[in-house]
């Protein structure tokens, strides 16, 4: 991993400056592959939340058999993950419980605590939490551009959403991350830079520094001059100085080409520069594609992705004309539709998970295979706000954490955060114990 | 206080001194419960410096129509959490601060709400390193788009090149296929699904920009009924003019060549590369395009022109203008730099600052890689510094330095403080001028002036921030836009219908921002605002209204309409899009009107069945009454939502349910008071003292930006005592909470 990146870079410069470039300008950049080649890839991990739970959980989960039980038939409605059905594990009984001592309604409790596995309050004016997982292996890994990417596709702020609902990741007890929600916005934080030349590059981040310099200094006195509760959001906002400022120093290498900018939102067939990136479904599939592109290009090696929100209502493309969350409370009545929405939602999922397995890392092996991809939800069934049993879904990791293919059910019902405890050992990271409860690897399930 | 000294070092004595005398009185009336002083008492000093005169009769104006000082309230504060601007704040404020015209706290991952349902709470305004990253590029962003509106583009497209786009210059020349050129210059082409393609556009910075061209269509006139053209009439020409796909439509089917029409649309443009479109749509009417012969038409397009970054309707300030012919370009850098960062952090900048800031442009002076001579130079480092200004946290937060952090008593606020404080509550933006002037000199700490600001203020176009965002959240009416009732089913709800329910409840809402209305009203007021189309889908006369404008109409006797609760904009927000839910509608009511919501439910419970088929209304809430874990709270949201079933999931009047059964509500009750209907629920929450109480809690929650808590009960029954006392009137509410010990004074939280 030696290349200098900007020399591909200039390249891609060579050919913007020329007088015949088609939209998206960035596409044919590459990187050579051949001095990363035969290095250790390093080790990612996804974290997925799709709200509501499912509608049934005996109708969503594979007939479990006895642990380790090989091959299994996937139900109708999880029909789209057959194709990656052997990078795939899907694990029963594990519970999240700890998060019933939270505040909020069922669907925020379970989002709060989905990944911190603690539960998430607000005392007086502060919000009190655990650092999620993902957060945990940010934390712990460092050294990207990007420490974590924190994705969505749904404006909150209509809804009315708390903060306990719309937050999966937490950095620190007290600090949500809030996620970027907007591909174009995306794409320019993560590939903007790649577009500079090295000039270009040097002047804007010098620019850079010394605004970011300016802000340090003034928060760090503001901060001095605030009373404690208040100090927790200086510190938040000195965290994101810190970490524009270590982005400053770090340049990132992709083993894909970059992928095009979504920004353009026509609609109009034929012309192969238009490209609909409007729709709900091109929504999610183009903030996952980015997020595998993200990993790709090593910008980060951690990130997070929430489903469009359970308030959302705009489904007329399935066929389908009420809100997520309304239609999980009448289970029954909509029972057709809420099926529709669950295979809608494994295809995006299977979609980024074949993206990933699409990708060759610098060993001969797929992105994948040193990604581990989690996918669960707020609460088990939505009718019922349970934390039992609760639909999991971990894909990829090449076999190293549990052997992929299977449908596992412990033998007596586990905690979550053992399931995060025996990630730790994946990403290469400390720990024997997670959350308020996680106390060991899930051994029984583990190879 | 040695802080207040520091920050308040540009400006003169006065208000400190003032400030001073006026904590030691408010504290009194906060803390020693001297209820029987009257509003004067509170007023502090007699006359500030400069400001003999303010406190005259005028003070005690809140316009309620001739009556009296609002009555005092002794209410502590609360904790104040430092709090960061929200999306809609930050727009707010770089739109009065730099004339920007461009929404662009949209672009900041949302705000996240509290228990009220408000986006300017203390507690869940967090700061992520998204958003820190957002801010510093928007910083730069909007200095950019400042700059570029102080010297804007205009740029013209005259190279049009027949064929496909390759070879083309990006951004100047425009393509498009089989071009013709007439006479005049004008364009046209033939094939109408190609269209024409202006590429890689680049724009220098964010910002409206102005597309023009002019148009002509040479009308065919059809000599046969062919698709929706009849025969006699002119095939149908429209133009769509399209930025990276949102495109704008112009009808120029009656345009000829003899006059052609200039056509303009503003365009929203980020910084860097776009494509604009000009095409001609298809007749949207004749979706199976058997209109075949709209060929025959030709369209002509000429003087095809960009023009930008737009002025808004707040002037850019020219905040360099004095460097072009500066003698000394670091000393204008300086002043300039000074007044913009005293506007930006909405209190004087300190020299330590404006230090700071001047350090930047001193750094990009001396950077060896910055392109030009030192004026150019010096106007990059100003650019930068006012970047790091934007970006800064006192312009993000609104900290209030001027008390003691480390004392755990409630502390006054200073007039620049108190002055963001009601800017932020009653208009969600910064202070203008003239509250910036009364923070200066101290005379915004008078109770008399502080009357006359908080009765100019509502009165005050930018007053509609409490209609946007404080009952764009009580009421939801931000989440109107949201609601899609299935069309199949509810034809008559056309999209006209729905953008005029969420104008007509804003309308109606902002009536009880002026003074003689009482919010009890809100609920069953015989008034409303309508147009056309509305009045039509309510069954009012629609005879003399316009398509637009609305008009406020009085309900005739026999109407079903009356208050918020039977205004379609609530009726739909709480309805499935198939079918009404009397839950959804009782769980409103509870949470929003009487502030007694239901506990969520509990895990493992089995659910309802509140669709239609289960049975009629009577039987459903038979059903749910038997199982006992649910019965206590859905009792009383049942009853409540079927008290409404009246009105179906599009908010119209109905007669019977969607089963075609009668809709039997009698013998319904909400806390011991009969309902069956709108009208009678209405009287009951009017009756109910829970309702004035949950109006006081909303308002006062927003205005401290905390959630109202069971600490503040004694609070809340103090300002409903004295809101019964004016009337009820939100303008002497928002008086009197904006003159109480809470509003007025700092109370520093501890962990």
């Amino acid at each position: 991993m030696t290349r200098p990146w900007h020399i591909s870079r200039r390249t891609l410069l060579r050919g913007a400056l020329g007088t015949s470039i088609a939209l998206p300008f960035l596409e044919g950049m590459r990187h050579s592959s051949a001095n990363a080649a035969g290095s250790s890839p390093p080790r990612r991990a996804v974290f997925i939340s799709i709200p509501v739970g499912f509608k049934d959980m005996t109708r969503y989960r594979p007939i479990m058999q006895a642990s380790g039980s090989l091959p299994y038939t996937l139900p109708p409605v999880l029909a789209p993950l057959e194709p990656v059905q052997s990078k795939l594990t899907i694990i029963g009984n594990l519970e999240n419980r700890v998060c019933e001592g939270g505040n909020g309604d069922g669907h925020e409790r379970g989002t709060a605590s989905l990944l911190t596995c603690q539960p998430a309050n607000l005392n007086g004016s502060v919000f009190t939490n655990g650092v999620s997982i993902d957060q945990y292996f940010a934390q712990r890994i460092g050294g990207t551009a990007i420490p974590s990417l924190e994705l969505g596709v749904e404006e909150s702020a209509d809804s009315g959403a708390s903060v306990l609902g719309a937050n999966i990741s937490w950095s620190s007890a007290n600090s949500p991350s809030a996620k970027e929600v907007d591909a174009g916005r995306l794409w320019d934080r993560l590939f903007s830079e790649f577009a500079l030349s090295a000039d270009e590059l040097a002047l804007r981040r010098a620019r850079r520094e010394s605004v970011l310099s300016y802000t340090r200094e003034s928060a760090t006195a503001l901060r001095a001059r605030l009373g404690q509760v208040d100090r927790i959001k200086l510190d938040q906002y000195l965290t994101g100085i810190g970490d524009l400022e270590a982005r400053l120093q770090r340049t990132s290498e992709c083993i894909t080409p970059i992928p095009p900018s979504p920004t353009v939102k026509y609609v109009n067939s034929g012309d192969p520069r238009i490209v609909d990136v409007s729709g709900i479904t091109a929504r999610h599939d183009i903030m996952l594609d980015m997020m595998a592109h993200a990993l790709a290009c090593d910008i980060t090696r951690v990130g997070t992705f929430m489903f469009v929100n359970g308030s959302f209502a705009d489904w007329q493309f399935l066929g389908i004309n009420d809100e997520h969350h309304l239609m999980s409370h009448s289970a029954n009545e909509f029972a057709t539709e809420l099926d529709t929405i669950c295979t809608w939602e494994m295809e995006r999922i299977s979609k980024f998970v074949q993206k990933l397995d699409s990708i060759e890392d610098t060993d001969g092996s797929t992105l994948l295979d040193n990604t581990l991809v989690f996918v669960s939800s707020d609460v088990a069934d939505g009718e019922l706000h349970n934390y039992d049993n609760l639909p999991i879904f971990l894909f990829g990791g090449g076999n190293s954490v549990t052997k992929m293919g299977q449908a596992i059910q412990p033998s007596g019902e586990r905690k979550l955060a053992d399931l995060y405890v025996s990630m730790m050992r994946f990403m290469g990271v400390e720990g024997n114990t997670f959350g308020a409860e996680g106390t060991g690897e899930l051994d029984e399930v583990m190879v | 206080m040695h802080t207040d000294d520091e920050v308040l070092s540009l400006k003169g004595p006065a208000s400190r001194s003032s400030g001073r005398i006026w904590l030691g009185v408010s504290l009194a009336v906060g803390f020693l419960a001297t209820s029987a002083c009257g509003n004067d008492d509170i007023t502090g000093p007699p006359a500030a410096a400069g400001a003999s005169g303010a406190s005259g009769a005028a003070g005690s104006s809140s316009g309620r129509g001739g009556s009296g000082p609002v009555p005092p309230v002794t209410i502590p504060p609360g904790v104040n959490v430092v709090r960061r601007l929200n999306r809609v704040e930050y727009s707010n404020t770089v739109h009065d601060l730099l004339g920007e015209t461009l929404p662009v706290g949209e672009s900041f991952p949302s705000d996240e709400t509290n228990s009220f349902g408000f986006d300017n709470d203390g507690a869940s305004l967090n700061v992520s390193s998204l958003l820190v990253e957002r801010w510093v590029d928007v910083a730069g962003r909007l200095v950019e788009s400042l700059f570029a509106r102080l010297s804007p583009l205009d740029q013209p497209f005259t190279n049009i090149v027949n064929g496909p786009c390759d070879n083309i210059r990006m951004g100047i020349d425009v393509c498009g296929p089989e071009f013709g050129i007439s006479e005049g210059g004008f364009y046209s082409w033939r094939v109408r699904e190609d269209p024409l393609v202006i590429e890689g556009l680049t724009v220098p910075a964010d910002g409206l920009y102005k597309f023009s061209l002019d148009a002509y269509a040479d009308p065919v006139i059809s000599t046969q009924n062919e698709g929706v053209t009849k025969a006699g009439q002119p095939y149908p020409v429209v133009l769509q003019i399209s930025l990276d796909g949102t495109g704008t439509n112009f009808d120029i089917t009656e345009v000829t060549r003899a006059a052609p029409r200039t056509i303009e649309v503003d365009l929203p443009f980020a910084k860097g590369r776009h494509t604009v479109i000009v095409r001609v749509l298809q007749n949207e009417n004749d979706p199976d395009n058997a209109d075949d012969h709209w060929y025959a038409n030709s369209q002509w397009v000429a003087n095809m022109r960009l023009r930008g970054p737009l002025q808004g309707d707040v002037a850019t300030p020219n905040v360099l203008e004095c460097l072009p012919a500066a003698l000394d370009p670091n000393q204008c850098a300086r002043d300039a730099l000074t007044a913009f960062a005293t506007r930006a952090f909405r209190r004087p900048a300190t020299t330590e600052e404006i230090d700071g800031l001047m350090a930047l442009v001193d750094a990009t002076k001396a950077r060896a890689e910055e392109p030009g001579d030192d004026i150019a130079k010096t106007l990059q480092g100003v650019k930068l510094a006012m970047q790091a200004t934007l970006a800064s946290p006192h312009f993000v937060f609104r900290p209030e330095l001027s008390v003691d952090t480390s004392s755990r008593d409630p502390q006054p606020v200073n007039g620049y403080e108190l002055a963001s404080r009601l800017s932020y509550f009653l208009w969600s933006t910064m202070p203008d001028d003239e509250l910036f002037t009364h923070a200066g000199d101290g005379t915004l700490l008078q109770s008399a002036e502080l009357t006359r600001q908080i009765t100019r203020m509502l009165q005050s176009p930018r007053a509609e921030a409490l209609v946007k965002d404080f009952a764009g959240q009580w009421l939801a009416l931000r989440q109107v836009k949201h609601v899609s009732p299935l069309p199949a089913r509810f034809p008559d709800f056309t999209s006209d219908v729905k953008l005029a329910i969420e104008r007509e409840t804003s309308l109606f809402f902002a009536e009880f921002l002026k003074p003689g209305n009482s919010y009890m009203d809100l609920v069953d007021a015989n008034f409303t605002f309508v147009n056309a189309p509305l009045a039509e889908y309510y069954g009012l006369d629609s005879g003399s209204l316009s398509d637009d404008a609305f008009t406020r109409v009085t309900l005739p006797a026999s109407s079903h309409r009356g208050g918020i609760l039977g205004q379609a904009s609530l009726l739909t927000e709480t309805s499935h899009a198939n079918r009404t839910s009397p839950v959804l509608r009782g769980k409103f009511v509870l949470a929003k009107l009487l502030c007694s919501a239901p506990p969520p439910p509990p895990a493992n419970v089995p659910p309802f069945n509140e669709d239609e088929s289960a049975g009629s209304v009577r039987q459903r809430l038979e059903t749910h009454r038997q199982n006992d874990a649910c019965a206590g709270c859905h009792t009383q949201m049942d009853t409540i939502g079927f008290a409404l079933e009246n009105f179906d999931a599009a908010g119209a009047y109905r007669t019977t349910d969607d089963r075609g059964g009668a809709i039997d509500t009698t013998g319904l009750d909400l806390e011991g008071t009969p309902i069956s209907d709108r009208a009678t629920l209405a009287a009951a929450i009017k009756a109910n003292p829970g309702y004035p109480d949950c109006v006081v809690r909303h308002l006062y929650s927003y205005a401290v930006g905390r959630a109202v808590t069971l600490d503040d009960a004694a609070a809340v029954t103090e300002l409903t005592n004295a809101s019964a006392q004016t009337g009820y009137e939100l303008p002497a509410l928002i008086e009197i909470i904006a003159k109480s010990p809470a509003f007025l004074n700092h109370l520093e939280g501890q962990l």
